[in-house]
């Protein structure tokens, strides 16, 4: 990774012009090797027909298959250990497990995509996502098929920056075949990167420690070993558990050297606070992923409510380990997204939220909500807001002082229902996480 | 008659010190004699003629244990006294089998000791409390293991320090860990260190047979059949197995598929191997790391050496040494000495 690349700069594009008024226009920025000119004819034809979801569809099929090709050149491998997906293997075709929206998480994660186009492509998912799935009770409009068309195209069939996704892919190797030292140039550059890259190098280093043996579990111990100190204060409270979890889990299954090198790790942060006692969050982790996994897939209102339930089913007392997951899942299906939630499962998530005591609500979101990617991705329509509030209120947990200061302006705007002020401070800590200021 | 007492009392009393003075309670007299009496009692150790090997860890803090994955029992929890360290031995050695181990907690400064039993069996495969605590080898992680290691010898030691405690006048030792260790690459020679996880297996369920058994002996051939019939020719009585015990396999099986099955299976097939080797006679391994057969008697006529001292598994075990197509053989005596031979 030794070049000139920075991971989290935006990447730089060549921007398609604003003013493009016709799909033929916009579909003339594709290129050809994505899209072929007897597709580009087919979106074309398909919109002036107004055949508008058919032709919207298409084009973001096209567009979807096309970024998980460019992600599946980085290793079906390293694409499960960002997605934390133990149970994949290099085998796996990568759409069986790459939901569309995951891959716009993973590109704009990975600097294919800048933050703009992640997002206008986040919303774009949603609509095509309702009109899909039949819970529309209008036709996708002419003017959003456009959009989508636009969109589609912009971001992710004309040309693409892959120089970043590379870029971070090559120093992944280097990290599992080298050994690094503090004063190594990279090494220097993730310490103080946003905190979605110090939490993939973590990632990439605990897989290796827990599946691979040998020289590549070495060096991982090694660096995890070198890093951990000056990584762990910017480290969230899920990935220190994550740590926690992985040292627990290699004791568990007899690797005595993994064991030890993670122990030497955290002796050095004093970071035993973070091992569980039992294994059992590893279930609770594991289904809490399946839920949110199920909320950003296709047809999510239809399948939210057995997920969730299998969740439920685990019981209320929540590991420590695996409380941030939970909760997640649970508001991931309770808030819903842009168009509603689903009727069947939000009340089950609801009584399991309810459960949590107000101590636990104030950790919540004195340590947790600001590094929390789920929970402020739903905090963002007057209505997700504004079922929050209730939520909180419902609870008990109405009044709060004691947080840090963006935590306190966020949780005060919540609790306040001001879902103009919430929408944009949880904008700012979500960007905070993957964007350098 | 002048009679003179000879006792270890001065150099186990400064090993201690040594130890205790890396811990918060230093130069502590109640403490130091409460671990000379477990170090004792452990030595040799007897429940209804059953004799016990417990494993005791003694910490300052209950912050230690939160180092590593443990369940724990409180047992009791006292002020501090002498007796109450011989009592926990008496309450806790019964218990402590079946990978369970003895635990101290002693505060030097609200001058309580607890105890009680702990296991760092999460899942099968999990490693040891011994491993746990002392393979780590993080000096910062205060604490002291105290153990039989065989022939009424106690290991005491931290991370650091080591000191055996031989209270058989004995001046030779024979580390059955280290030696166990031996034995079970030779039994997995097919397997390199990336098998780590299941040689540690085969030497935690060895140790624990050795410990529960009156003695055993152990022979490991290369797995080939011209060789394993050459080995049956020169033994007899025994069991040959049809399917033999494939540990390597059960292993394997479980780390892959994980489900409870896998783990009672391997637990019950593990179960049978410890059987067959605390069952009289030699039990003979491949060094594919399966369970060949068990039960067997070697030709005495095999060992040349007429002024042999000892039984007839000495005996067997001299003998077995002297065959061609043994690569190793392993031997612990009714009173617990080890010896071990390899090619």
């Amino acid at each position: 990774m030794s070049t000139n690349v920075i991971l989290w700069q935006n990447p730089e594009k060549d921007v398609m012009p604003t003013d493009l008024e016709t799909v033929p226009d916009v579909i003339a920025y594709a290129n050809e090797q994505y899209l072929s000119s007897k597709q580009q004819n087919q979106i074309v034809n398909a919109f002036n027909q107004k055949s508008y979801d058919m032709s919207a569809e298409f084009a973001w099929k096209k567009a979807i298959i096309k970024l998980r090709k460019s992600l599946e050149k980085l290793g079906v491998d390293f694409i499960a250990e960002l997605l934390g997906r133990s149970d994949i293997s290099e085998y796996t075709p990568i759409d069986e497990f790459l939901t569309d929206r995951k891959a716009i998480d993973l590109a704009e994660q990975l600097g294919i995509i800048g933050k703009t186009g992640a997002l206008k492509l986040k919303h774009n998912y949603e609509l095509i996502n309702h009109f899909l799935t039949g819970e529309s009770d209008e036709d996708l409009s002419k003017k959003d098929a456009f959009n989508i068309i636009y969109d589609s195209v912009q971001y992710i069939l004309s040309e693409q920056n892959e120089d970043v996704a590379l870029a971070f892919s090559d120093f992944r190797n280097r990290l599992l075949s080298d050994t690094i030292s503090l004063q190594d140039v990279d090494a220097q550059q993730i310490l103080v990167a946003p905190l979605f890259y110090i939490r993939t190098v973590c990632i990439i280093m605990l897989n290796a420690i827990k599946k691979d043996k040998g020289v590549r579990q070495e060096h991982a111990l090694a660096n995890l070993n070198t890093l951990i100190k000056d990584m762990w204060k910017s480290l969230a409270e899920s990935d220190r558990y994550a740590i926690g979890l992985a040292y627990s889990t290699v004791s568990a299954h007899g690797d005595d050297l993994a064991s030890k090198g993670l122990k030497q790790a955290l002796m050095k942060v004093h970071g035993f606070d973070y091992v569980p006692e039992t294994t059992r969050s590893t279930t609770f982790k594991n289904q809490a992923k399946k839920v949110i996994d199920t909320h950003y897939a296709y047809n999510n209102y239809y399948n939210e409510p057995a997920a969730v339930r299998s969740l439920e089913k685990l019981g209320s007392i929540i590991p420590a380990p695996a409380f941030q997951d939970c909760v997640d899942a649970y508001l991931c299906v309770y808030l819903g997204n842009l168009y509603g939630r689903s009727i069947e499962a939000y009340p089950i998530a609801e009584k399991e939220l309810l459960k949590i005591s107000v101590d636990r609500w104030h950790y919540f979101f004195k340590d947790i909500i600001h590094q929390d990617q789920y929970a402020l991705d739903h905090i963002y329509t007057e209505n997700q807001i504004r079922n929050f509030s209730e939520l909180l209120k419902n609870v008990g947990y109405t009044s709060d002082s004691g947080l840090p200061k963006d935590n306190q302006n966020l949780y005060n705007a919540i609790i306040n229902g001001d879902s103009e002020k919430a929408k944009r401070i949880a904008l700012i800590l979500y960007n905070r996480l993957k964007y350098a200021e | 008659m002048t009679s003179t007492l000879l006792s270890q009392l001065s150099e186990v009393e400064a090993g201690l010190d040594a130890l205790l003075s890396s811990m918060s309670y230093p130069n502590n007299e109640v403490i130091r004699k409460g671990l000379r009496d477990i170090i004792e009692m452990i030595s040799d150790y007897h429940e209804e003629g059953t004799p016990l090997f417990p494993d005791v860890i003694v910490a300052d803090s209950v912050d230690f244990f939160k180092t590593f994955n443990n369940n724990r029992l409180k047992v009791a929890k006292n002020e501090m006294d002498r007796g109450e360290f011989s009592l926990a031995i008496k309450m806790c050695a019964p218990l402590a089998v079946d990978g369970w181990g003895i635990y101290f907690i002693i505060s030097g400064q609200d001058n309580s000791i607890e105890y009680g039993v702990l296991t760092t069996e999460l899942q099968v495969l999990s490693l040891d409390l011994y491993e746990q605590t002392m393979g780590a080898e993080i000096p910062e992680l205060n604490c002291l293991f105290i153990r039989n290691v065989g022939n009424k010898v106690v290991e005491v030691r931290d991370v650091r320090h080591q000191f055996l405690v031989a209270l058989n006048l004995s001046d030779e030792y024979t580390p059955m860990d280290e030696t166990i260790k031996q034995l079970v690459d030779i039994i997995m020679s097919d397997k390199d260190d990336r098998e780590r996880e299941t040689k540690n297996y085969l030497a935690k369920a060895m140790q624990q047979t050795m410990n529960e058994g009156h003695g055993n002996l152990i022979a490991v051939i290369q797995e080939d059949e011209v060789v394993i019939q050459s080995t049956l020719d020169n033994l007899h009585g025994g069991i040959c197995l049809d399917s033999p015990i494939d540990l390597s396999y059960l292993i394997s099986d479980y780390r892959n598929i994980h489900s409870e099955e896998q783990s009672l299976r391997l637990r019950s097939y593990t179960n049978l191997m410890k059987s067959m080797l605390n069952f009289d006679g030699i039990t003979l391994f491949s060094d594919h790391g399966k369970v060949l057969g068990y039960h067997f008697i070697v030709n005495n006529n095999l060992v040349t050496d007429e002024h042999v001292q000892g039984g007839a598994r000495t005996r067997a075990y001299l003998a077995l040494c002297n065959l061609d197509c043994i690569k190793a053989c392993f031997m612990k005596s009714q009173d617990g000495k080890v010896k071990f031979h390899s090619k």
